[in-house]
C-alpha cells in the first residue's frame, strides 16, 4: 500500500496563458495527472507527494510561482478508491 | 508497446516449439502451462524479497504494483472471482492450443482482439444502453478484420472461426470481467488486490481447468511422447512463460503511467507484429511459424484484416470522453465513497478536504452517455447536494 499524500489542485488561469502554465506544470515530477478542463476550473492537477511537507513545497514553492495562474484551490485526498 | 511486443514473443515461442516437433499442441500446452506456473511462482517469490526503498522495507514487486506485499491467500470473495477467472481462462487457453496447431502466428494475435467486442456488447446489454456510432463502427471494423485475417486458399476456415468466436473470446471476456472485479476489491482501507497475486492464483486455476480438459479431449496415445519432448522444448516453454509475465508486467506499469485507452491501443501492436513475425520467421527457419501460403492476394486480405482490427481497437479507445466531477453532500451525510465508486464509469473516487467533499474521475464513450450512465446515477444518490462536471479537453500523465 502506498503511504503518499495526494491532492487535487484546481486552478483558474489567465486568458491566453494556458499553454505556458501547462508547460511549467508538466515539469513537476509529482504532478501525476494534468488535465485541461471545461467548467469552473481551467486546469486540474493531481499531485502525489510523500507527506504534507512535500505538498507545502510543491504548492507554495513551485505551483504558486508559475506565471499565468490566477487562483488555486487545493483539495487534499483523504481516501481514494481507483481501478 | 513493450507489453504488445512481449505478447508477440510469447506466441512466437509457442509456434516455434510446436513446429519443431510432432507433439500434439494441447499436450505441449499442458507442459508449457505448468512450466509457466513454476516460473511465475519463482518470479513472484523473488519479487517478495524485501528491500530498503524510500526508507521503508518494501518488496521488490512494490515497483510493479504498490499493492503487492507477498504471495498470499486472498479472502473468500476475491478468491472466488479469481477461481471463476481461472476457469474461463482455462477454456480460452485450451482453445488457443487447439488453434495454434492449425493456423499461423499472423492469425492468432488478431483473433485475441475480438474479446473487446464481446466486452463492449456485454456492457451495452448490462446497462440496457444503445451503442454510439463509433461503437458500431469499431465493432464492425474488428469483426470484419478478424474474418479477413482468417481467410484461407479454400475460403473461410469455419472451424477456426467457430473456435475463435465462441469458446475462446467469450471465455476471455469472462476472464476480464472477473479479474476486474477482483482488482477492485478492497482488502482493507487503501489496499486492493495486487496484479501479481491475481496472475498467480488465476494461473493455478487456469492450469487445473486446462489439464482436466486436455485429459478428456486428447487421446491417450498422444501423451506418450511427452517425456521425450519435455527437455528439448523446455527452453521454448520458459521463454514463453517469461515473455507472458513481462507482457503483463509492462501492461501494469503502463497503466500506472497512462490511461487504459492509450495502453490498450499501443499494446495492440502485437496484432501488427504477427505478420512480419510469420514471414520473417519462416524465412529464417522455414515452417517454424506455421504454414504460409504464397498467394499474395490472400496476404493482402490478411493485411487489410489486421489494419481493420487495429483501427477498430484504437478508435474505440480514442473515443473515450473523460471528465472530473466535484460533489458536495448535504449535512450529516455518512460515507458515500463506495457508492460513488460502484457507479460504472467511475475510474477513481476521492474523498477530499476543502471546498468539495468528493472528486471523481469518470470515463464514458460519449458526452450523452456521461450524462445518462454516470451523472444521472450520481444525482440519484440522496446525500448528494451539488454536482459540477468538468469535461477533460486534454490530459497529460
Amino acid at each position: 500500500m502506498s503511504d503518499t499524500v495526494q491532492a487535487y489542485i484546481l486552478m483558474t488561469v489567465e486568458i491566453g496563458k494556458t499553454d505556458e502554465v501547462l508547460t511549467e506544470l508538466r515539469k513537476i515530477d509529482e504532478a501525476v495527472r494534468v488535465s485541461v478542463t471545461t467548467g469552473g476550473y481551467d486546469i486540474i492537477v493531481l499531485i502525489e507527494v510523500p507527506d504534507l511537507e512535500g505538498l507545502y513545497n510543491i504548492t507554495i514553492h513551485r505551483i504558486h510561482k508559475i506565471p499565468g495562474i490566477y487562483e488555486t484551490t487545493t483539495a487534499v485526498v483523504e481516501k481514494m478508491i481507483s481501478v | 508497446m513493450g507489453s504488445g511486443i512481449f505478447r508477440t514473443f510469447s506466441v512466437a515461442f509457442d509456434f516455434l516449439a510446436l513446429n519443431t516437433t510432432t507433439l500434439n499442441p494441447v499436450v505441449f500446452g499442458f507442459m508449457s502451462q505448468w512450466v509457466s506456473f513454476i516460473v511465475v511462482v519463482g518470479l513472484v517469490l523473488f519479487l517478495s524479497i524485501p528491500k530498503k526503498m524510500d526508507g521503508r522495507n518494501l518488496p521488490l514487486g512494490f515497483r510493479l504494483d504498490p499493492d503487492f506485499g507477498r504471495i498470499r491467500f486472498l479472502p473468500k470473495k476475491p478468491m472466488m472471482y479469481l477461481i471463476a477467472a481461472g476457469f474461463f481462462a482455462g477454456i480460452s487457453t485450451t482453445t488457443y492450443y487447439f488453434m495454434i496447431g492449425s493456423t499461423n502466428a499472423s492469425s492468432v494475435l488478431p483473433y485475441g482482439q475480438l474479446v473487446i467486442v464481446y466486452l463492449l456488447i456485454a456492457d451495452l446489454f448490462a446497462e440496457k444502453d444503445t451503442p454510439t456510432i463509433i461503437e458500431i463502427q469499431c465493432i464492425t471494423s474488428i469483426l470484419l478484420g478478424v474474418l479477413l485475417v482468417g481467410v484461407t486458399p479454400g475460403g473461410f476456415d469455419l472451424g477456426t472461426l467457430a473456435l475463435v468466436l465462441i469458446p475462446m473470446n467469450i471465455s476471455s471476456a469472462f476472464v476480464t470481467f472477473y479479474q476486474r472485479k477482483a482488482k477492485r476489491y478492497e482488502l482493507r482501507s487503501g489496499l486492493k488486490v495486487d496484479s501479481l497475486n491475481i496472475r498467480l492464483w488465476s494461473l493455478l486455476v487456469l492450469n487445473l481447468t486446462f489439464s482436466i480438459l486436455a485429459l478428456v479431449l486428447v487421446p491417450p496415445q498422444n501423451w506418450n511422447s511427452m517425456t521425450i519432448t519435455f527437455l528439448p522444448l523446455l527452453g521454448f516453454m520458459i521463454g514463453s512463460a517469461v515473455a507472458t509475465f513481462l507482457s503483463l508486467v509492462f501492461y501494469v506499469r503502463a497503466l500506472g503511467r497512462g490511461s487504459m485507452s492509450v495502453v490498450n491501443s499501443l499494446s495492440s501492436i502485437s496484432v501488427v507484429l504477427g505478420i512480419p513475425l510469420t514471414l520473417i520467421g519462416n524465412l529464417i527457419i522455414p515452417g517454424a511459424f506455421g504454414e504460409i501460403s504464397a498467394d499474395t492476394f490472400l496476404w493482402m486480405l490478411r493485411v487489410f484484416g489486421v489494419i481493420l482490427v487495429v483501427i477498430g481497437v484504437i478508435a474505440l479507445q480514442a473515443a473515450d470522453v473523460r471528465s472530473i466531477v466535484t460533489i458536495k453532500v448535504k449535512r450529516q451525510t455518512g460515507d458515500i465513497l463506495p457508492a460513488l465508486f460502484d457507479i460504472k464509469g467511475v475510474e477513481s473516487a476521492s474523498a477530499v478536504a476543502g471546498l468539495h467533499d468528493y472528486i471523481l474521475s469518470i470515463k464514458s464513450r460519449s458526452l450523452g452517455k456521461t450524462r445518462s450512465n454516470i451523472l444521472r446515477k450520481i444525482q440519484t444518490i440522496p446525500e448528494v447536494s451539488e454536482v459540477e462536471t468538468m469535461v477533460i479537453l486534454r490530459e497529460f500523465r
